[in-house]
């Protein structure tokens, strides 16, 4: 399953803000199963174990509009827990407190039901040792050094004046102390360098991408003009092929909208394609990339 | 600051074993060996004062115009820099008012060899900075956002009372890099001379030149690390360019605000003497020959761990390309006890002002001039009436 992307698109007479945890999670078993052949809860088990502490990174730095829904964040971490999880094994996280909070997630730092909180929480932080690979150097979110033996990548597909796409790799551009240092060049290879750190291409097993919305154009931020519904999920352990198939889907709307290729407005995402090769080979991009799709109704 | 003979020996016997380790000390321990560390009260909110120069782009994007770096920022994100931050199309610097650092310095560890001597500075810094050099030794605070280092809430008006209490001519803004915290350096600058207390700045010199023409009426002095005479090196070493570092020292030597240049020597990086030389006549014609220029050794940390120290020939044998090119005040830094550390009247040959490491010896400077021969002594050597 290295290289398959799974793309549910969910039907719904709902608006899709108004999906809930319920309903992703019904699409996020589906998904599951399409990508690892056997029963959901079969393969989380088999993925995560029992004892596992699994974190899940969200993005909300595109806060009121374009975030990490919190419905796709609680439904897996719902099926995790139906998996054999503790809850209090289970960690929502991204950088900072206010974000989440205004994304709607519910901070809990207690050892009670699934815990979510940002880094800047007194007595998390950063570590202090710095962690060097290749042109990066940053100190890393102890969230993701000291809580988590596992990470669930849950971005959400968006435009970047920078990049291009932001999506699973650039995800954990939320996950050190200086991404700022970071968007020159198109971000390349800053975002390669440290996705293929160990201490994260080790840990993140799983990528979920939140297309529920898109911004098609004018990100990272959200922009109302240029949000689109997507009301879709595309799931893959392969976290290159992910992106490449998030990038293909962005491309798609934009065409619909009249709006130029990234490449023409100097903004093509190569590090997708880079991450597929020496020295990185993070995953598969290419003609190689199967992606199965499936509509789920509700 | 005036001390006794055996004050100076004791404080120098404790700064120089301070320096003499393979690797320098932290930030901290280094400046609590060397300088007087200052008590305030914690801020545990980050300013939300609006930037001064940028231009709001199409949608809420906005264009930083401060450094050369010139930022795209969106919404909500920050620029390089990790200080400042779009707020729906308002650009706010979040550090005003807000130092992670605050500590009495003697002058010459900005270092300031040519203006008041053996006095003290109220050295200051916020987080952040808009290059990341691989040889960074205060990362810790200038590769940080403003939320990872405890800050301070101090106004200028409380810093130039505080430097005038602590009995410091000026006020420096050094450690990080005060070009991130443009407006709280400028508003400081601009207190403090109407209280008649100085400020010197310690800057990379990244910075356009707009902004930087509108400061240097304010400061007394402007001291610039030029890392290298070759954009090659600030594109990789330093993340940066050279050519508007080499633009800001042409119009900081023009506008009459005293300069001084350090160049950190790092082995193989930047240590071709060829270059040494190409550097030292430009700088002797293009901001004159009585610009101090500071070599410093290079101690490995940061990014850049895996060179050794700068050899101390080296630094003697680029200081002598440096002298014979036509410049007058060439130093050896971060060398304890180098004869390079001393000021050498360029027409005697005289030493007229000795040191080690920060603090002064002898002085034989009088009214600008050398003691020995009445040789003009270029420098701001005491404050005007």
């Amino acid at each position: 399953m290295g290289s398959r992307v799974v793309e549910i698109s969910v039907k719904s007479p709902k608006k899709a803000a108004s999906l809930d945890y319920r309903d992703m999670s019904i699409a996020l078993r589906r998904g599951l199963e399409m990508l690892s052949g056997m029963g959901w809860k079969q393969y989380l088990a088999s993925r995560f174990g029992k004892r596992a502490k699994v974190t899940l990174k969200v993005n909300c730095l595109g806060v009121p509009g374009i975030q990490t829904r919190k419905a796709v964040a609680y439904g897996i971490a719902d099926l995790l827990v139906q998996a054999g999880l503790s809850e209090s094994n289970v960690t929502i996280w991204d950088r900072q407190n206010d974000e989440l909070v205004r994304a709607g997630f519910r901070l809990n730092y207690s050892s009670s039901g699934v815990r979510c909180f940002g880094t800047d929480t007194y007595g998390v932080g950063y570590e202090s040792e710095l962690m060097v690979n290749g042109e990066v150097g940053s100190l890393l979110s102890r969230i993701l050094t000291r809580m988590s033996d596992f990470v669930i990548s849950i971005p959400v597909l968006k435009d970047h004046i920078l990049c291009g796409y932001t999506g699973t790799m650039k995800n954990f551009f939320g996950a050190i102390n200086n991404p700022n240092k970071y968007h020159m060049n198109g971000c390349n290879p800053y975002i390669l360098d440290l996705f293929s750190a160990p201490v994260i291409k080790n840990r993140v097993v799983l990528s979920i991408l939140d297309g529920t919305f898109v911004q098609c154009n004018g990100g990272p931020s959200f922009n109302a003009r240029w949000r689109e519904e997507g009301r879709a999920l595309y799931i893959s352990e392969d976290p290159v092929s992910l992106d490449q198939a998030g990038y293909e889907k962005l491309e798609e709307l934009r065409r619909s909208k009249g709006l130029l290729p990234l490449r023409e407005e100097k903004r093509f995402p190569q590090y997708i394609f880079d991450a597929a090769r020496p020295p990185y080979e993070l995953g598969v991009a290419g003609e190689s990339v199967e992606t199965v799709r499936e509509v789920v109704g509700l | 600051m005036k001390i006794s003979r055996r004050q100076f020996f004791t404080a120098c016997g404790t700064c120089a074993a301070s320096l003499l380790v393979p690797r320098p000390e932290s930030l901290s321990r280094m400046v609590a060996a060397t300088g007087d560390a200052i008590a305030f009260s914690l801020s545990s909110d980050l300013s939300d004062r609006e930037a001064k120069y940028y231009e709001r782009k199409q949608g809420l994007e906005i264009e930083c115009l401060l450094c050369p770096r010139k930022c795209l920022v969106g919404d909500r994100e920050r620029g390089y820099c990790g200080v400042r931050e779009n707020r729906g199309g308002k650009y706010i610097t979040l550090i005003h008012s807000r130092p992670c650092t605050v500590h009495v310095d003697p002058i010459e560890k900005k270092p300031f060899f040519h203006v008041y001597p053996a006095s003290r500075s109220f050295s200051m810094a916020t987080a952040g900075c808009n290059v990341n050099c691989k040889f960074c030794q205060n990362w810790e605070i200038s590769q940080s956002r403003p939320e990872q280092t405890r800050n301070y809430r101090l106004s200028p008006e409380d810093i130039v009372r505080k430097a005038k209490e602590s009995g410091c001519m000026t006020i420096a803004y050094t450690y990080s890099e005060p070009v991130v915290f443009y407006e709280y350096m400028y508003d400081c600058a601009v207190a403090g001379n109407e209280a008649g207390v100085d400020s010197i700045v310690v800057t990379a010199g990244y910075i356009q030149e707009k902004p930087l023409k509108e400061l240097l009426p304010k400061v007394l002095a402007v001291k610039v690390d030029l890392k290298a005479f070759e954009e090659e090196y600030y594109k990789k070493i330093v993340r940066g360019e050279l050519k508007p570092v080499l633009d800001g020292l042409v119009s900081i030597a023009s506008s009459g605000t005293w300069l001084e240049i350090v160049y950190l020597v790092v082995p193989t990086l930047n240590d071709d003497p060829t270059l040494m030389k190409r550097m030292a006549v430009w700088i002797k014609n293009e901001l004159g020959a009585h610009v101090p220029l500071h070599l410093s050794r290079f101690y490995p940390q940061y990014l850049l761990r895996d060179l050794p120290p700068t050899p101390v020939s080296t630094l003697r044998r680029l200081r002598e390309i440096c002298i014979d090119a036509g410049l007058k005040y060439v130093y050896v830094g971060n060398v304890p006890g180098d004869p390079g550390e001393h000021t050498y009247c360029p027409r005697c040959g005289k030493r007229i002002i000795s040191r080690l490491v920060y603090f002064i010896g002898e002085n034989h400077v009088r009214n600008g001039k050398c003691a020995h021969c009445g040789e003009k002594i270029e420098g701001i050597f005491e404050k005007k009436a």
